[in-house]
């Protein structure tokens, strides 16, 4: 399956505006994109929690995601108001 | 009960003067609104002057979030109107951020609303600032800490 992480904020800065990743098996768990994210991106030393949104809803590091093609949302915390 | 939820680029006119009259007209049982206008504040940190604020949003599931919560907090209020305006974009000090207008059978659920509205905005809903001011630009993250932009 292919994941489309779209990074939002700080995030956005650190792995610009997009970032596909392919996975052999027809689902993947949260924790595990996160672990890849990881291994390509000094995520780690910006000091801040990342939050997985996929469609409107945030989703734990347990959650699994399946399909061909899915998009989620790599974001920080939130800040507006 | 109604809702009203919008997204609004900085083009977009805010007639607060509208939105309140509107809600004076709505409904003969209700004895109160509250209306929280959110601003660019010019300095934070102290002294650091702000020279602008760059919001950012997930759109789709900011709007559907926003709308969730509308209709929440009007159950649990028995609120007859519920407004959350947020705007995005560049934004400068003054300006209006976030309009919350809520229109309630009395004061008291009427504040409590307005503000636990507020407060699951800046919590719930994936929106992001960035502070462009006199020491840099820092991303807002959460409530309060600030990361400086790598650049």
């Amino acid at each position: 399956m292919r994941v489309v992480v779209k990074p939002y904020s700080v995030f956005k800065d650190r792995l610009g505006d997009e970032v596909i990743l392919e996975f052999n098996e027809s689902k993947v768990v949260v924790k595990d994109i996160l672990l890849r994210l990881r291994s390509l991106y000094d995520i780690n030393s910006i000091g801040v929690k990342p939050i997985i949104i996929v469609g409107s809803s945030v989703v734990s590091e347990d959650y699994i995601i399946e399909g061909d093609l899915v998009e989620i949302y790599l974001v920080p915390p939130f800040s507006g108001g | 009960m109604l809702i009203d939820v919008r997204i609004l680029d900085k083009s977009e006119q805010l007639d607060l003067n509208s939105l309140v009259n509107t809600m004076l007209k709505l409904d003969e049982h209700c004895g109160a609104i509250t209306l929280f206008i959110g601003l660019v504040k010019g300095l934070v940190e102290g002294d650091k002057k702000v020279y602008e604020l760059e919001y950012t949003i997930v759109k789709n599931a900011a709007l559907k979030i926003m709308e969730k919560i509308a209709r929440e907090e009007a159950e649990k209020y028995k609120l007859s109107h519920v407004v959350i305006w947020h705007r995005i974009g560049s934004l400068k000090p003054g300006e209006v951020t976030i309009v919350i207008a809520v229109l309630a059978e009395n004061r008291k659920s009427s504040f409590a609303a307005a503000e636990e509205i507020l407060e699951r905005v800046k919590s719930e809903v994936p929106i992001f600032k960035l502070e462009k001011r006199s020491d840099g630009e820092y991303w807002v993250i959460g409530s309060e800490l600030r990361v400086k932009r790598e650049k």
